[in-house]
């Protein structure tokens, strides 16, 4: 049991994520609408997804290591029948949700999201511009009570990356709803082209990865209704993908180390919410939509704000 | 999937995917016409500001804004834009198109603006050069 293996599903879909691109750039471009493309940004966040693949085979071994280290403490061993992967699937989904959410409102996880937002284009191709730094957020112990449960750790891994998979084929401006049973269980493009929105209503909105019903329960889920604007609050002002990688990190550190603050404002710069500064002249998500509230008193109550 | 086959698949995907995106015309930038499409990207991104006044840069790929919170540089991305509001004065540099100004920013650290005759030069590069800069078009 110890030795289980599961397949690696990210790096088998790789084809399939690059048929997939060209077959919605070849829809978009007969059709003339469905999203757009812009090659640059696409280049950038191919780049950035190979890379993650490269972060992911040299720096792997950290989660391995440390799922395999809190798995000899486990309660239970569940096995791998069918069912328990099912429900290991299901599990790992809400550990998604909660990861996800951190990482929009703790500046330390953030500073690894980000990537993921820093695009102003909502494709197939934004799906790939992942974290090249994933492994130093620390995150992974989130994944430690379903290790403890008796889920082993290759199949933890394996659910994880059906789970981003399934995530790939929702970032397409291509579909616009899906059937109405599937949008209120299921994350859809519709609902993840809210939380890649940088419209004050979207902002921290729908962290889902599979199940749209996470973000219900814990009161997170805004509707699609304006028309969204892909992005950061601040867009970046370059292409390269090493910048859009370790701008945020940067930030932090220079943030940290900036005199005649205290330690507690140091420690908030790396943990608080993004956006948080000790002088108020940032805003975080919270501000940015109490200010658009006060400029569009009509739009007070809707969801989101 | 073995390292020799995933390498030369991802390299060639990428490659593949820019020609392509290249060849269908994905590359044009955004141009800048008229003072009124720069104001509406620049409220995008800073909606709390009113802006005063606005000059296009020579290939309409730049533009300054002058806003009641400041000096700003907006700049096209491919199709999109992006700006920043400054902190006067910058360093600025000559090129042969025009000319470029350092930001203390990781995320733009230069912004080249494009600039085809000496007068626009030297106007552009002394409103960066002035901490309380007049403001003459």
């Amino acid at each position: 049991m110890d030795n289980l293996t599961f397949p690696d599903t990210v790096q088998l879909a790789v084809p399939f994520f690059i048929i997939a691109i060209l077959l919605e750039l070849a829809w978009i471009t007969i059709k003339r609408r469905g999203g757009r493309y812009e090659t640059r940004d696409a280049m950038t966040s191919v780049l950035l997804g190979a890379g993650n693949v490269v972060t992911g085979i040299l720096l792997g071994f950290v989660a391995w290591g440390f799922y395999n280290w809190v798995w000899q403490f486990r309660f239970f061993d569940l096995g791998t029948s069918i069912p328990i992967i099912v429900i290991c699937f299901l599990l790992d989904d809400l550990r998604y949700y909660w990861v996800h959410r951190f990482g929009h409102t703790i500046r330390w996880a953030w500073a690894s999201h980000v990537v993921h937002h820093s695009s102003q284009h909502y494709n197939l191709t934004t799906a790939l511009r992942q974290t090249w730094t994933g492994e130093f957020t620390g995150l992974m112990i989130v994944s430690v009570p379903l290790l403890l449960l008796g889920f082993h750790p290759a199949m933890v891994l394996f659910v994880g990356g059906i789970n981003l998979i399934y995530q790939f084929w929702i970032h397409t401006e291509a579909i616009t709803k899906m059937p109405r049973w599937f949008e209120a269980v299921m994350n859809t493009p519709s609902h993840h082209r809210v939380h890649h929105g940088r419209n004050a209503q979207y902002l921290d909105a729908n962290y889902a990865g599979v199940l749209i019903i996470w973000d219900k329960m814990f009161g997170t889920f805004v509707p699609e209704e304006e028309k969204v604007d892909y992005g950061l609050v601040v867009n970046l002002g370059t292409f390269n993908p090493i910048r859009a990688a370790f701008h945020e990190w940067i930030g932090i550190f220079k943030d940290i180390t900036q005199p005649n603050i205290s330690l507690f404002d140091r420690f908030r710069y790396a943990f608080a919410p993004p956006g948080w500064s000790h002088d108020g002249s940032r805003d975080t998500s919270r501000i940015i939509k109490r200010k658009f509230v006060e400029r569009h008193p009509e739009a007070k109550g809707k969801p989101g704000l | 999937m073995p390292l020799h086959i995933l390498g030369p698949m991802v390299v060639i995907g990428i490659i593949s995917i820019g020609i392509v995106l290249h060849l269908l015309g994905n590359s044009k930038r955004l141009v800048f016409t008229n003072a009124d499409q720069v104001i509406e990207r620049w409220l995008r991104e800073h909606p709390e500001t009113l802006v005063e006044r606005v000059e296009i840069s020579d290939t309409g790929h730049q533009a300054i804004v002058k806003s009641n919170a400041g000096i700003g540089i907006i700049w096209v991305m491919g199709f999109d834009t992006t700006s920043r509001l400054i902190n006067l004065p910058v360093q600025t540099s000559i090129h042969p198109s025009g000319i470029s100004i350092k930001l203390a920013d990781f995320t733009a650290p230069r912004i080249k603006i494009d600039l085809n005759s000496e007068t626009s030069r030297s106007h552009w590069i002394t409103i960066f050069a002035k901490k309380e800069p007049s403001w003459i078009i």
